[in-house]
């Protein structure tokens, strides 16, 4: 019983839950006239993405979402035209540190090593398609 | 410019006197074009001693069709370019700090003044200017360099950089929005 | 292509035409239209700047190319050669150094920071960067192929 009260304990002094999930998505951001209203989804990304790559609407094209725990390895598909292979590396004590492959079809784009914290994304500036900017996010929730 | 053909001439017939006089003319400017891309003053000496040797060594190819100066910038510039493309394919430092093992712009983006709408003065853009020039990528500087104090167009940038005109677009685009956004809440005259 | 980032530029640099430049600027927020206002004023200030970097030991410079030049026949060293070496040997050196004073490392960090990012294509080129006040990353990617309008992305 005290073993149980321990380990209850200590899961909830983790910065990280056991339950952690990662959430990628494909946005595709443009400027119009008058802008968009943002989908709700993307409410939170929308001021980045407009000071950033200089966007004011948004289309949520694709999004996926799966749980990520220290030294998993695994697809995450959030559009059938680009998506990531996420393994992770450790589990430190605020974020994970993950390689992440970033795949459009077949061929591979980037390969990246990086530590991504609860509730702060990562932003990665994609191709453009036609007039707008292609952009992949990543965030551990 | 009368002078400086007369220069060119003697330094032809290999007159090192004359050709001292030209670096003088020019040395500043061509080691502020290296150090405004590299940020490193080691390396913008050597880019400079570089340029000025290979010019020695190409000057009965220089035809005078364009400014003795244009010739040395672009030649200081291939050099400058050459040296961040070696800086790149260095081995990285297997070190387990996220900021040192980024390569460049590895800084936040910068915010708005405090106080927005109090005055910036010309020294304080300096200041901020240069900051932020130190911040961004290689790359996106020396776009923003040869676009904005070289002035060359956007093909002779490409051709300069190796790359797609798209490339040098998006990356100017990205250099001016992040410099722009160093003119935020500040008065519209100086 | 013509593509916003290439407007944006063209516009700054006012190699629009009327027309274009009109249907632009009904697209761009009005921080946008009044901070290009501005621009020459940081472009100046830019090329200033530039004129005014102080070049250390002028005459320096001057007499080691010289003697470079009388020494023509000889293949002048290769410095840069031993400066990568002891670049390298530093690199090492800080490596071992660091970690072992950061190892073990509790970062109690909050924020999402990237390691190394790597192209597959090296046309491609990646830099990276902290937003949104240092808690978010971006990766910007330049040089990957634009994707016409007409080919369908999901």
């Amino acid at each position: 019983m005290k073993t149980l009260i321990a380990l209850a304990l200590m899961a909830s002094l983790s910065p990280l839950a056991a339950e952690d999930n990662i959430w990628a998505a494909l946005v595709l951001s443009t400027n119009e006239n008058p802008p968009r209203e943002v989908p709700r989804k993307l409410q939170d990304f929308a001021p980045t993405i407009r000071d950033v790559f200089g966007y004011n609407s948004l289309y949520l094209l694709g999004q996926k979402k799966q749980t990520i725990s220290a030294w998993s390895s695994d697809w995450l598909v959030p559009s059938s035209d680009f998506f990531f292979k996420i393994t992770s590396l450790a589990q430190e004590s605020a974020c994970y540190r993950v390689r992440i492959e970033l795949f459009r079809g077949k061929s591979l784009l980037l390969t990246t090593e990086s530590r991504l914290a609860r509730n702060a994304p990562l932003y990665i500036r994609g191709p453009q398609w036609g007039e707008g900017q292609l952009i992949l996010l990543l965030e551990v929730r | 410019m009368d002078h400086e053909k007369e220069l060119l001439d003697r330094a032809r017939r290999g007159d090192t006197g004359a050709f001292d006089e030209i670096i003088t003319l020019h040395r500043q400017r061509v080691y502020a074009l290296a150090f405004q891309i590299l940020r490193n003053s080691d390396d913008a000496m050597d880019v400079a001693q570089e340029t000025f040797l290979k010019a020695w060594r190409s000057l009965a190819k220089f035809d005078g069709r364009h400014p003795l100066g244009t010739w040395l910038h672009r030649i200081a510039t291939n050099a400058s370019i050459d040296i961040v493309r070696r800086r790149q394919n260095r081995p990285q430092c297997a070190i387990d700090d996220a900021e040192l093992a980024v390569d460049a712009a590895s800084r936040t983006t910068p915010s708005a003044p405090e106080l927005p709408g109090v005055g910036m003065d010309r020294r304080d853009l300096r200041i901020r200017l240069d900051e932020a020039l130190a911040a961004l990528s290689p790359e996106h500087r020396t776009v923003i360099i040869l676009r904005e104090v070289e002035e060359l167009s956007y093909e002779e940038i490409a051709t300069r950089m190796n790359t797609s005109t798209g490339t040098v677009m998006s990356r100017l685009y990205y250099a001016r929005r992040y410099l722009q956004t160093l003119l935020k809440g500040t008065h519209d005259e100086f | 292509m013509t593509n916003f980032e290439s407007r944006f530029n063209r516009w700054l640099d006012g190699s629009l035409n009327e027309d274009e430049r009109l249907a632009f600027e009904a697209t761009l927020d009005e921080e946008t239209l009044r901070t290009a206002k501005m621009w020459p004023t940081l472009q100046s200030t830019l090329r200033q700047s530039a004129s005014e970097i102080p070049l250390p030991h002028p005459d320096f410079l001057n007499s080691q190319i010289l003697r470079e030049i009388r020494r023509e026949g000889t293949p002048p060293p290769r410095a840069g050669l031993a400066r990568l070496a002891w670049a390298g040997a530093f690199c090492v050196l800080a490596a071992a150094l660091l970690t072992a004073i950061f190892l073990p490392r509790d970062t109690r960090d909050s924020s999402t920071t990237v390691v190394s990012a790597s192209p597959a294509n090296p046309s491609v080129s990646a830099s990276a960067f902290q937003a949104a006040g240092g808690k978010s990353s971006v990766i910007w990617l330049d040089g990957v192929d634009h994707i016409p309008a007409n080919e369908r992305v999901q």
